[in-house]
């Protein structure tokens, strides 16, 4: 800042004893040929590049600011690896790079069913992401996601937002709210212009058993073992809660609800380079409280405790544990994955003559996919473009009629991508679904056609 | 309750070491280097087998030296990648972006002169070395690629059946086709390479590989 000070002095006293040096031996000039066009045009310009000088000076603020302030005020736009330079000295604790990134997406879906819409555009998501690094061992991310909802209001969610501290080669601190670890499709996979098909696989999205996120503490790394390699992550959070119904809400919680901490994890091997074998875990308690605000399950009031209504006594807390495993073989141009988890919810006793008690809520889902991008069969400028693929997967509820009637079934998916380019698809696909859990005389069935734009930035 | 205590305090306390042994690697490590050519070549390497786990690979052009580093510490995290990886793919990304190049002494885009230069002759067996040491990681040593994605050059209908100029052109300024996993970054990731000596790894590629 000082520095930065002396050079605007500096260069002003240099214009200045220019300008006062021109002007004097310009003077016997000046007198014999005081209209002389270019010397005033000279000195004119000398003027504003003094008056542009002391406005820039007037503009610095007095208490000292950052270095790149004083660049930014000084300095005109540089090739950027000379900006580097001056904003990143060798020092590890210089100053803050930033990212921005993101993505987004927009499409349609043409439904057999008049009931669930018929033709529905779908403005999609916006999903801008910032990433801010200190040094070389401190790295801030964040990642909203703002979308439409159907009732055309605007839905924000912070993703997450997490400060990641670069301890070691092999360890990663992360704090604040995260991707769940659990699984691989929400922490890795879920961006769509990621995403191999228009959507999530049943049971993999909101609301389903795969966790969102979590609010903890979290470290992570990998582990070079030979030509192999292990990654891990081990999370300790605030953990799951209760919704009014008895389900099983992941969504990263910033406060907890029982005195009980989540742990949650997985660990992965990779024995070659592509192909990745991973195991998953979550253990949490979820605490509940009767009352009279909520809904009706299995008879009774069950709702969750901290939310309005919840009036009553606080129900013991209850064990929910989940598990599973996923792989991955992404040589070439395949991109074969599955994976499986599965959460149980123990039976929720209550002690109330008016009410039940909620019975055990086992949730599973699992998923099997196989992308192929014709680039390996083909040069061809449009063909290589093309990569058919094909999802069946398959999302169970027990013990939450409400629930699986809403969200259990089979889903069919036929894709064909379209690659514009590296991180810009169009995505269609014929997804065939069938609700396991409805009646006959419910809608049960649903055959769709999705296409979807997404671009990664 | 207490279990969770013991293991957020574990968790910390790991952190902690993990930390002090960081700073004292740091501390007895002598002045960063600029990345050797090996440091480029295993970048390469780690950049095709990692990125392309998840997301397709994006050409290293899309990220200036600044992005591509907190790019990298973004990924060295989510995709749970060793530290040195992530240094090599970092590496490999701030020597291929044609930037630094760029800032050093602004290069010609390509044209109809760096075209006709084509013409001009390589020498095979020094065009043998630079690919020993710069190209092999990833089209190997007999050219049939190391890596998924890489093609084959020894293919007869394959890219060296590609006039001279053109082959040149896609080595000196990379190459990226949308449906390709595999991109072809400027002069292999290595921005200390010369157009002359792209003219002779291609005579090399010519006399050793086309249509073997």
């Amino acid at each position: 800042m000082i520095q930065a000070w002396k050079r605007i002095q500096l260069r002003m006293a240099t214009l200045l004893g220019a300008t006062l040096a021109l002007a004097m031996a310009a003077s016997p000039v000046q007198a014999q040929a005081a209209d002389d066009p270019a010397l005033l045009s000279r000195i004119e310009e000398m003027e504003r590049e003094l008056a542009a000088l002391k406005a820039q000076v007037a503009e610095t603020p007095a208490t000292p600011g950052s270095l790149e302030q004083v660049q930014s005020a000084t300095v005109p736009s540089r090739p950027e690896s000379l900006s580097r330079r001056l904003t990143l000295p060798d020092s590890p604790l210089s100053g803050s790079r930033l990212l921005i990134a993101g993505y987004a997406d927009a499409g349609m879906t043409i439904s057999d069913k008049e009931s669930v819409g018929g033709i529905n555009f779908i403005a999609g998501t916006f999903n801008p992401a910032l990433f801010f690094q200190y040094g070389d061992w401190l790295l801030f991310e964040s990642e909203a996601e703002i979308e439409i909802a159907e009732t055309g209001e605007t839905g924000f969610t912070l993703e997450y937002s997490q400060l990641d501290l670069l301890l070691h080669d092999n360890a990663t601190l992360v704090i604040g709210k995260f991707l769940s670890p659990v699984g691989q499709f929400q922490e890795r996979l879920h961006p769509s212009w990621i995403n191999r098909l228009a959507d999530a696989p049943a049971g993999f999205g909101h609301g389903g058993v795969q966790p969102g996120a979590e609010a903890g503490v979290q470290l992570r790394g990998g582990v070079p073992l030979g030509r192999s390699r292990l990654n891990y992550a081990l999370a300790v959070g605030n953990g799951p809660r209760l919704d009014p119904m008895g389900e099983v809400m992941t969504e990263g919680f910033g406060r907890d609800d029982n005195r009980n901490k989540a742990i949650s994890g997985r660990i992965g091997f990779l024995p070659l380079p592509y192909v990745e074998l991973g195991a998953s875990f979550l253990r949490a308690k979820v605490e509940g409280a009767t009352g009279e605000a909520g809904e009706i399950e299995s008879g009774g009031l069950a709702i969750a405790s901290g939310v309005e209504g919840a009036n009553g006594p606080v129900l013991p807390a209850v064990r929910y544990s989940l598990w599973g495993v996923d792989g991955a073989y992404t040589r070439g141009p395949w991109d074969v994955r599955f994976e499986y988890l599965r959460g149980v919810r123990n039976a929720i006793p209550i002690e109330d003559e008016e009410m039940e008690s909620l019975p055990r809520l086992r949730k599973e889902a699992w998923y099997g996919q196989i992308a192929y991008r014709l680039s390996g069969l083909t040069q061809h400028r449009i063909l290589q473009n093309f990569e058919p693929a094909i999802r069946y997967g398959r999302y169970q509820v027990r013990g939450l009629d409400k629930l699986a009637e809403e969200t259990a079934e089979r889903r069919l998916d036929f894709g064909l991508n379209y690659w514009f380019a590296p991180a810009v698809v169009l995505h269609s696909a014929v997804q065939l679904r069938k609700f396991t859990a409805r009646h006959e005389d419910e809608v049960n069935k649903d055959t769709r056609l999705l296409l979807q734009l997404a671009y990664g930035f | 309750m207490r279990g969770s205590v013991t293991l957020i305090a574990s968790l910390l306390l790991f952190a902690t070491a993990a930390a002090v042994s960081r700073d004292a690697g740091r501390a007895a490590a002598a002045a960063p280097a600029a990345p050797d050519t090996g440091a480029l070549s295993r970048g390469a390497k780690a950049w095709a087998e990692n990125c392309g786990v998840c997301h397709n690979l994006r050409s290293p052009d899309e990220f200036g030296d600044v992005q591509a580093e907190v790019a990298v510490a973004h990924m060295r995290v989510r995709a749970r990648l060793p530290g040195d990886v992530a240094r090599d793919i970092l590496a490999f990304l701030q020597a291929s972006n044609g930037r630094q190049a760029a800032a050093i002494a602004p290069a010609a885009p390509p044209t109809s002169s760096t075209v006709a230069s084509a013409g001009a002759v390589g020498d095979p067996v020094r065009g043998a070395q630079i690919y020993q040491e710069t190209c092999v990681a990833c089209h190997g040593p007999n050219g049939k690629g190391a890596l998924d994605g890489v093609p084959d050059l020894t293919d007869p209908a394959g890219r060296l059946a590609q006039a001279d100029e053109v082959v040149l052109r896609h080595m000196i300024d990379g190459l990226q086709s949308p449906g390709s996993p595999m991109p072809m970054p400027p002069k292999g990731g290595n921005p200390d390479l010369s157009d002359q000596d792209m003219r002779d790894v291609l005579a090399h590629l010519r006399k050793d590989f086309a249509g073997r």
